[in-house]
């Protein structure tokens, strides 16, 4: 008997109710809200719904799946990681050296045309104007204090891309990375809601209805070619944007090469999922109490809008200026394409513009900014960590 | 605080992202270039002994049955259409060695709904992109 109750007391004594800090339930509780925001209104379930997971299984006191003091220091010792770590702490290896945003990278490659793109080039600089959002955020986020790697780190939110985002942050500010990740998908998620008041603010009537000429047929030889050029070009100027750019490449050229059905299937597929699967759960993971519930964090977050309008609303104003100059024929809408976010932020241009005119069609057109800003977005952090990492 | 180097990172960065960018711009213009040397279109030969004949109204014998209301009459313009389509699955399913007939036709209202041709490009355009993962 007494063997019984010395279990049940040794059960009790291990179990939540006499180890919690309160707030840890504060925590629980922010991982509820989000894995409601992921199943019942569908805000990027496929990252939110794992992310909140992780939040919620490093929260509970006693489970010793995540922890953070064992990545804390700059050399991380990965025998005492292997030797002491939980499940959490071995797969967030994977994200603390870089593995998983850029297998997410190469499997984003193989499933992006870059077709819209190369039929009409000039939508590079929408997708560069649009990174002027995280350059001016980054000013904004050094003013309140933020040191030069935190602000930068925060600053690529508006990149609106979810894995160079986590890139950028687990090398230059990796205390920020459960922040600066639900932050980054939360906003990604709420594209649809951000961007059409700013694009209609910014537009007239008549600039929202301008209709495009068709997008010329892109060959099969240029849409090889333009990963190798691509690859090489970024490669050269800007090697610490390689890792990034050179992934999503390699993904494209896999996919249009036609050769290898196979690998393209994998990294579309299976990897992807199995990837989204550990890099959401660990980077949820890193959520903890005392890294999220402090003033950082909403600084972080109040931010990240910042980044994402701006980035919207230079994207916009850029579409304007070439609007002028390419004689009316370029509907600034698409601007707003160029902070990535692929393919939301160019269906957004889409439904914008044909709440102006029911038979415009800009798809095709927001496609070649919207891919153009994956790829700045990635030269921008690159940047950024030649600058401060 | 140092406002020299943050206000630099912000020049270097906006201008640095613009310059690849362009450079990009420039490679895709001499890729596209390259691409189309020694490309010619395909121009399929003219018939010139073919010359189109006036279509010929001939009243019907029959009287023709009573058109319900409800349903739709086409204008004289889609029915040409209509008779295009119709041979056209007609020669398809005729190489396959079945039959086929159009039974029925529905008019679509054109400002509120996009065309099936704009539909089908949409539709294939969005394919593979549901369900963002990134």
């Amino acid at each position: 008997m007494q063997v019984f109750i010395d279990s049940i007391k040794g059960l009790w004594n291990n179990s939540v109710f006499t180890n919690a800090e309160p707030l840890s339930f504060v925590m629980i509780g922010i991982a509820f809200i989000l894995i409601y925001l992921a199943i019942a209104k569908k805000y990027e379930p496929l990252l939110l719904l794992p992310i909140a997971f992780g939040m919620l299984l490093t929260n509970i006191p006693g489970g010793n799946m995540f922890h953070p003091e064992l990545f804390a220091a700059k050399d991380i010792d990965f025998g005492m990681v292997l030797r002491e770590g939980g499940f959490l702490d071995i797969l967030y290896l994977g994200v603390k050296l870089q593995i998983f945003p850029l297998l997410i990278f190469l499997g984003i490659g193989s499933m992006t045309d870059f077709g819209p793109l190369i039929a009409n080039p000039v939508s590079f600089l929408l997708g560069a104007a649009a990174q002027a959002g995280i350059f001016i955020t980054f000013i904004g986020a050094y003013a309140l204090g933020f040191t030069f790697p935190e602000a930068s780190s925060i600053a690529i939110i508006g990149g609106a891309d979810g894995p160079t985002a986590i890139w950028l942050t687990t090398r230059l500010a990796p205390e920020l990375l459960g922040s600066i990740a639900v932050a980054a998908y939360s906003y990604m998620a709420l594209v649809p809601v951000i961007q059409p008041p700013i694009m209609k603010l910014l537009t007239t009537k008549k600039e929202r209805t301008v209709k495009m000429a068709q997008l010329r047929h892109v060959s099969k030889k240029e849409k090889l070619f333009f990963p190798i050029i691509v690859t090489v070009m970024v490669g050269f100027i800007i090697p610490d944007a390689l890792p990034l750019v050179g992934m999503l490449m390699m993904g494209n050229l896999i996919k249009e090469s036609g050769v290898v059905d196979r690998l393209v299937k994998t990294a579309q597929n299976e990897l992807m999922n199995i990837v989204v699967i550990m890099l959401g759960i660990t980077v949820g993971a890193t959520a903890t109490a005392a890294n999220f519930l402090n003033l950082k964090t909403l600084m972080i977050i109040g931010l990240g809008l910042g980044a994402f309008a701006i980035g919207t609303a230079m994207g916009v104003l850029f579409g304007k200026i070439m609007y002028v100059l390419s004689g009316k024929k370029v509907n600034p809408l698409i601007g707003s394409a160029g902070v990535s976010a692929v393919p939301m932020a160019a269906r957004v241009s889409q439904k914008v513009g044909q709440e102006a005119d029911p038979n415009n069609y800009l798809l095709m057109h927001a496609m070649g900014p919207n891919v153009a800003g994956v790829i700045g977005s990635a030269v921008a952090a690159g940047i950024m960590f030649n600058l401060f990492g | 605080m140092d406002w020299n180097m943050a206000l630099s990172t912000v020049a270097t960065g906006i201008a640095v992202v613009f310059i690849i960018l362009i450079l990009l711009i420039g490679m895709l213009f001499l890729m596209s270039k390259l691409a189309t040397i020694g490309y010619k279109p395909t121009i399929m030969p003219v018939n010139k002994s073919f010359t189109l004949q006036k279509p010929v109204y001939t009243k019907p014998a029959v009287k023709p049955e009573p058109v319900p209301e409800n349903i739709d009459v086409p204008e004289p313009d889609d029915l040409e259409i209509i008779a295009v389509i119709t041979a056209a699955v007609s020669a398809f399913s005729a190489a396959n060695g079945k039959q086929a007939r159009i039974v029925g036709i529905k008019k679509r209202d054109k400002q509120t709904r996009r065309s099936a041709w704009g539909g089908a490009g949409v539709s294939e355009s969005m394919s593979g992109m549901k369900g963002r993962v990134w």
